[in-house]
């Protein structure tokens, strides 16, 4: 190979990856939605296929209304997800750091992470609906809840991956514990931070969903159970397909990201 | 998925048939003696009607747990109707669950339900269905408040109150705002649970409820509550319908017409008077929902019995043609509702009458 093919291909591979990655996730997807239709013994009045969707959404009579059916609630949703992502990841981050600076705050909140963390969300939820009533906030702390123990867990470890030669030579310079978080306890973590971007998109849209069962706006969650209730199972199939997608790219875009920046700063060797 | 409804509408009393009072004595009795085992065939058929058993095993999807709201149902099967009718066994299924989607997949061969829900079915996916009587003759939703809180007594009172709606049903909610003239916005709809908690805390003004079920559990608690049933402020509809498919009618019609004369049977004693009631209620605590968590209470479900029975099953139309039929007024106003709530259908989409309407000429006795 030569050095310019070489070099054309390291410019690639960060953004070839999670494009390849998308494609193969995507055609499994419908492989595998195709593939249980097939062999579970389901009656075809309640279940749809792909191309059920597709005239749904593009071919149908009422088509427009369709999208706009499908698509007002998608927004709602993101907007969960993301209220839940930036408060998860933004506790993770801000508890991870205390456990770093001292021992006796990992002491104090891991045992109660965990322990929070094996409640399932969906029994805690009535509760936190009942002490932060049925708006935003309810939706910060269901869907954080979901991003912020595996983001915690992972950042955490990314932190601690500091090596004591690493932090000497910062101390030799002159350098506090500030200046060795600053200068090599966060740059350290940032695979680590991306490994828990990554698993945190997912999960801020399943949280968001089981706060939307709490929530008054209009949402896929709430979408999902009208159209059960009244038997619309085109849309509530064509909402679980365009959410599923908004997943799986915001996870590639996750990964693009990561690639970009862990290129730059020279890490990708070290990705978790 | 069932909910309440009510209406503050004078106590009638049917008038009292010898032989259903007889009937329901019997039962009460046999109900205080044991749990039972399954119902035999009492006497012989009625002349046209299949032998006993000829018609094999039957299935009925409920629309809710096995309490008191299926009276007719338990009794019917407790007296054994349903074998005297032609049917070897009646399995009973418990809800709420999707009651068209386990009757048009044959899960069950019938299914109680609404006419909304139903039609929801038929118009938005096709469902094979139909509904072919009623037991109820008007909706038991209602609007379920706190005198000394919300006080809902008009659909005008909703404005500037929190109303508790469970999702599945807030397209009829909405329905019935929009039936009565009510902006969407002047009131606060917050996501609800059937759990009758948030209300009796005084955190919301009114729930979505059934006027025979949780309207009953409340006041039962000790509230003075106030109802506001869907059925007496424009949004008129059948309920605890008998839906099944196009396929059993079209094939199987004497099955379909042996289970609507087995219920209405069912039905004439569990609405004969306190002994009825009391019969259905027992039967439905210490038999048939005995292993309900928690426990039904046996003065709930005796209300419960009586209230559907005056207000819902029995109207001045079933006392001239008889109970679970739907007259054409009757299905003019459900197409009239089905159509408030979004859902496109003809009443020949949705009604198939034909069978009960032959029940009634081929059994003219079940009349009275």
């Amino acid at each position: 190979m030569s050095a310019t093919s070489s070099a054309v291909v390291r410019a690639v591979r960060p953004v070839g990856r999670p494009l390849f990655n998308l494609a193969f996730v995507l055609a499994s997807l419908v492989g595998l939605w195709l593939l249980v239709l097939h062999l579970a013994d389901v009656s075809p009045l309640v279940t749809r296929k792909p191309q059920d969707v597709y005239e749904f959404l593009f071919v149908d009579r009422k088509a427009p209304a369709n999208r706009t059916a499908v698509l007002s609630p998608l927004w709602q949703t993101l907007l969960d997800a993301g209220i839940g992502f930036v408060a998860g990841l933004g506790a993770a981050i801000a508890i991870a750091t205390a456990t770093y600076l001292s021992r006796g705050v990992e002491a104090a909140t891991m045992p109660v992470a965990m322990l929070v963390r094996t409640v399932p969300l969906v029994a805690l939820a009535p509760i936190i609906t009942l002490l932060l009533g049925n708006g935003l906030a309810t939706v910060a702390v269901m869907s954080g809840i979901v991003v912020l123990f595996p983001a915690l867990v992972t950042i955490a470890f990314g932190l601690r991956s500091v090596t004591p030669q690493m932090s000497d030579v910062v101390h030799v310079y002159g350098g506090g514990t500030w200046a060795v978080l600053r200068r090599v306890a966060y740059p350290s973590a940032v695979p680590s931070v991306f490994a828990a971007i990554r698993i945190s998109v997912p999960g801020a849209i399943t949280g968001a969903l089981i706060a939307e069962f709490y929530t008054t706006p209009d949402s896929v969650g709430k979408a999902i159970n009208q159209g059960l209730a009244l038997y619309q199972y085109d849309l509530v199939w064509s909402l679980l397909v365009v959410l599923t997608l908004a997943s799986v790219l915001l996870y590639a875009v996750a990964q693009l990201l990561e690639g970009l920046v862990l290129a730059r700063f020279g890490l990708a060797a070290q990705r978790s | 998925m069932t909910l309440p409804q009510t209406g503050p509408r004078p106590a009638r009393r049917t008038g009292v048939r010898l032989a259903a009072l007889l009937a329901a004595g019997a039962l009460a009795l046999t109900a205080c003696g044991s749990d039972g085992g399954d119902s035999t065939a009492g006497d012989a058929p009625a002349s046209g009607a299949p032998a006993a058993g000829s018609l094999g095993e039957t299935s009925v999807q409920f629309s809710w747990i096995k309490n008191a709201e299926f009276a007719g149902e338990f009794i019917a099967d407790d007296s054994g109707y349903y074998e005297k009718a032609g049917f070897s066994k009646v399995t009973f299924l418990p809800g709420p669950v999707a009651q068209e989607e386990v009757v048009a997949t044959g899960k069950a061969d019938f299914g109680l339900s609404n006419a909304v829900s139903t039609a929801a079915a038929i118009a938005n996916s096709g469902f094979p269905l139909k509904i072919v009587g009623a037991t109820y003759q008007k909706n038991p939703f209602s609007i379920l408040s706190l005198a000394d809180k919300g006080d809902i007594k008009t659909p005008q009172d909703l404005c500037g109150k929190k109303i508790g709606v469970q999702d599945p049903n807030l397209s009829l909610f909405k329905a019935f705002l929009s039936a009565n003239g009510i902006d969407e916005k002047c009131l606060t709809i917050v996501p609800n649970s059937f759990d009758v908690a948030p209300l009796e805390d005084k955190q919301i003004d009114g729930l979505v409820a059934y006027l025979t079920n949780e309207s009953l559990l409340v006041k039962g608690h000790g509230f003075d509550t106030v109802d506001l049933p869907f059925a007496d402020n424009n949004l008129p509809f059948v309920a605890e319908t008998v839906i099944t498919t196009d396929d059993m009618i079209k094939n199987s019609p004497e099955k379909v017409e042996a289970f609507l004369k087995a219920e209405i049977e069912g039905w004439k004693d569990a609405c004969d008077g306190d002994t009825g009631y009391e019969a259905g209620a027992k039967l439905a605590v210490e038999k048939y929902g005995k292993d309900i968590d928690p426990p039904l209470e046996l003065k709930k479900e005796v209300e419960q019995a009586k209230q559907q029975c005056e207000l819902l099953v029995n109207t001045d139309e079933t006392k001239a043609n008889g109970l679970f039929t739907i007259s054409p007024d009757l299905i003019e106003k459900n197409i009239a509702s089905v159509k408030a709530a979004g859902i496109d259908i003809t009443a020949e989409e949705l009604f198939d009458t034909s069978i009960i309407e032959k029940v009634y000429a081929d059994n003219p006795d079940l009349k009275g």
